[in-house]
């Protein structure tokens, strides 16, 4: 029998202090809302609202999808992590560099600690890539989801190094464009770049998965995979050179058709599922991709309207609706198969052990899921009515939110292993 | 043209033709409560043309009379046999002591316009397990049979006192039966070669079917054996050699009711053992 590589799972220290953080990293970001409602009824460029922004994005979302991602490349390529020491020091790096750099935003400290901090995460995403790169380099099987990570990887190293500069900028300005508007192409690097892109490739590996269901249109993926890249390097281009205008309508409608495409492929993979019940995670996804959907439908008004509450809604959407609930989601389909895995997959001499969902609370699941729709219409409302009263309700359920989360990653985490029988 | 069988519901006929209602009442004068809008609620919904015949001491043959004006028409192949019920009180009930036996008299909830669903099952619950609950009804609570049936009565039957007194005894089960509601944890085993080794030799070269899903891709190996344990045999078993444990598939096969035997004998050689419990 010819030799099967098997990708093994990486340790754990590649994976799971990234979970740990990013736990409480939300849970963080909860609190910097409750004490800051007012950040969402001013302009977004604000010290408080930078904080907040950067610790979704870096602290929170990219900090579980490294996790999830040094986890699933070994599952996806059949091939062990090239490097588990890199992924640790991708953790050393990112984390450092989100504390450095959200501190001194809170404040608006420009300098040498701001610029290092944006340093540390440029460092951290060129590890990553290399990781990313060496790892699938050596898998000869082509897929589109090796693509899509890939690519991800790339426009990750670009937003981050694109924000290092606009760190540099605020200290030493040398940029001739508006500072203002490279910050839109920084930011819509990191959305349709980096957090579409991976969040396309992984689900469509992960949710067939999970479903027990196939599509084979993956054709789909490939078109998905132009449209996206396509809007986006247009957006760029256009922006940097001419400057953000109304044009940036047709670039998101570009970016939508891409979307739409891997949307379409997932319901596919949906229509043929083995697996009947409709699980929270589930749930969670629709979720997450209705509030993608209605973001990018939002920039027209965002660009049209005055004021800041649709800008501040859109990005509202962006991260606490669609980032927000494909992570509570799917948390809860890794994690507890990772330390499964961990604790019992060698197990062997005649022992019952519990399965992988008996190591966390589904009870808390479903409150998270109830509490999440509740904070998330609560602030939603706040913004639009621009009332910092609700806007600071709203924060406290996210809070609740943010704590239901913790207690099961924290009860997964500490999972002691123990025998049945 | 509505074709129909003894398995329809009251409701379904109603629905198509509202004059169903009067045609039914005019059959026999249990059936008169359908008049009543809301003993149509609790019954028509529950209630199928067979049923409905037993609960008037009517026959499906007599339903097929007055329905067929109202522009239905009956499904031939359906025989609609009359099962009579049971005249004799079967031994579980001979046997049970009177203070075993919880009376419960629902026709004033009845005749105040209510549903007596909810404090049946409420009161369902507080009986012990081997003794007996006792309905006491102007009508043959046929839905009611069902849906405890299903529930945690072992037996039931039927005493008809007069044609507008019936006792239904519903006898609770001993134990709670353990299929679905067996915890996860014992169908999941890891095993060694030896412990392995032995479950195997439970089942005979012909009652095993073997397969390798190594060389599939994901999710290839989950969909093969989901496919091959659907054509297996009761009695029989699966033997997966697999590179990996399938930590996704536990959950589904768990769901399902099947004991999973898991030997990890080293990095990319997994066997596994799959059988109905």
């Amino acid at each position: 029998m010819a030799k099967i590589s098997i990708g093994k799972a990486p340790g754990n220290s590649a994976i799971l202090p990234f979970y740990a953080t990013g736990a409480i990293m939300f849970f963080v970001l909860c609190v910097l809302m409750i004490f800051s409602p007012e950040s969402f009824t001013q302009h977004y460029f604000t010290p408080h609202l930078l904080t907040m922004v950067h610790v979704a994005a870096l602290g929170w979302g990219t900090m579980i999808i490294f996790g999830a991602a040094h986890q699933l490349l070994p599952v996806i390529c059949e091939q062990d992590l090239y490097s588990e020491r890199l992924a640790s020091f991708v953790w050393y790096t990112l984390t450092a560099g989100m504390i450095l750099l959200t501190s001194n935003f809170w404040n608006l400290t420009v300098g040498w600690l701001m610029i290092a901090g944006g340093s540390l995460i440029v460092i951290s995403a060129s590890l990553y890539l290399f990781n990313v790169l060496k790892t699938t380099h050596v898998c000869d099987r082509y897929s589109i989801q090796k693509l899509f990570i890939t690519s991800s990887a790339v426009w990750l190293l670009f937003t981050v190094t694109v924000g290092l500069l606009l760190a540099i900028n605020l200290k030493f300005p040398f940029f001739k464009q508006s500072h203002l508007e490279i910050l839109k192409l920084h930011a819509h690097a990191g959305f349709a770049g980096w957090f579409l892109q991976l969040i396309t490739g992984v689900s469509t590996k992960l949710v067939p998965m999970f479903l027990l269901g196939k599509s084979n249109k993956d054709f789909l993926l490939k078109w998905a995979f132009a449209f996206q890249n396509l809007g986006l390097i247009l957006f760029l281009i256009d922006g940097y050179f001419i400057g953000v205008t109304a044009r940036v309508i047709i670039y998101a409608a570009i970016v939508l058709i891409g979307v739409i495409f891997w949307l379409l492929y997932l319901y596919d993979t949906f229509k043929n599922r083995l697996r009947k019940r409709i699980e929270l995670l589930m749930k969670h996804a629709f979720l997450s991709f209705l509030a993608l959907v209605i973001s990018i439908l939002l920039i027209p008004a965002v660009y049209f309207s005055n004021g800041y509450r649709w800008a501040t809604l859109y990005g509202t959407l962006l991260f606490m609706g669609w980032i927000t609930s494909i992570i509570l989601g799917k948390t809860f389909k890794t994690l507890p198969f990772i330390i499964w895995n961990d604790h019992y997959k060698n197990f062997s001499g005649k022992v019952k052990v519990p399965l992988p969902k008996d190591l966390y609370s589904e009870k808390l699941t479903i409150w998270q899921f109830w509490t999440f729709i509740a904070a998330f219409l609560v602030f939603a409302l706040g913004i639009i009515l621009q009332q910092v009263i609700i806007i600071r309700i709203g924060a406290v359920l996210w809070a609740v939110v943010a704590v239901l989360y913790n207690i099961n990653v924290f009860k997964l985490l500490l999972h002691k292993r123990k025998k049945i029988s | 043209m509505e074709t129909i069988t003894a398995k329809t519901k009251i409701s379904e006929l109603i629905k198509f033709n509202p004059k169903s209602v009067d045609a039914i009442a005019s059959l026999a004068k249990p059936l008169e409560k359908l008049k009543n809008p809301i003993l149509r609620k609790i019954m028509a919904s529950r209630v199928n043309i067979g049923e409905a015949a037993k609960m008037g001491g009517t026959t499906v043959e007599e339903f097929k009379r007055v329905l067929l004006p109202l522009g239905f028409t009956f499904d031939q192949d359906l025989s609609s046999k009359d099962e009579t019920t049971a005249e004799t009180k079967p031994d579980w009930l001979r046997n049970a002591k009177q203070v075993d036996i919880d009376f419960y008299d629902v026709r004033p909830i009845i005749d105040n316009g209510a549903d007596p669903l909810k404090e049946i099952l409420g009161r369902f619950k507080t009986v012990e397990p081997g003794k007996i609950l006792c309905i006491i009804n102007n009508f043959v609570p046929t839905p009611l049979i069902h849906l405890l049936k299903q529930e945690k009565a072992e037996e039931t039957f039927v005493e008809t006192i007069s044609d507008k007194e019936f006792n239904t005894y519903f006898l609770k089960r001993e134990k709670e039966v353990t299929n679905s509601s067996t915890t996860a944890d014992e169908k999941l085993q890891m095993d060694d070669e030896e412990s392995f080794a032995a479950i195997c030799n439970r089942f005979t070269n012909q009652q095993t079917k073997e397969i390798d899903v190594r060389e599939l891709e994901m999710p290839g190996p989950m969909q093969l054996i989901l496919s091959e344990l659907e054509e297996l045999k009761p009695e029989n078993a699966l033997y997966v050699n697999h590179k990996r444990v399938p930590v996704y598939l536990l959950e589904e096969l768990a769901d399902k009711n099947y004991e999973v035997h898991i030997n990890n004998r080293q990095d990319g050689d997994v066997k596994m053992l799959i059988f109905k419990k």
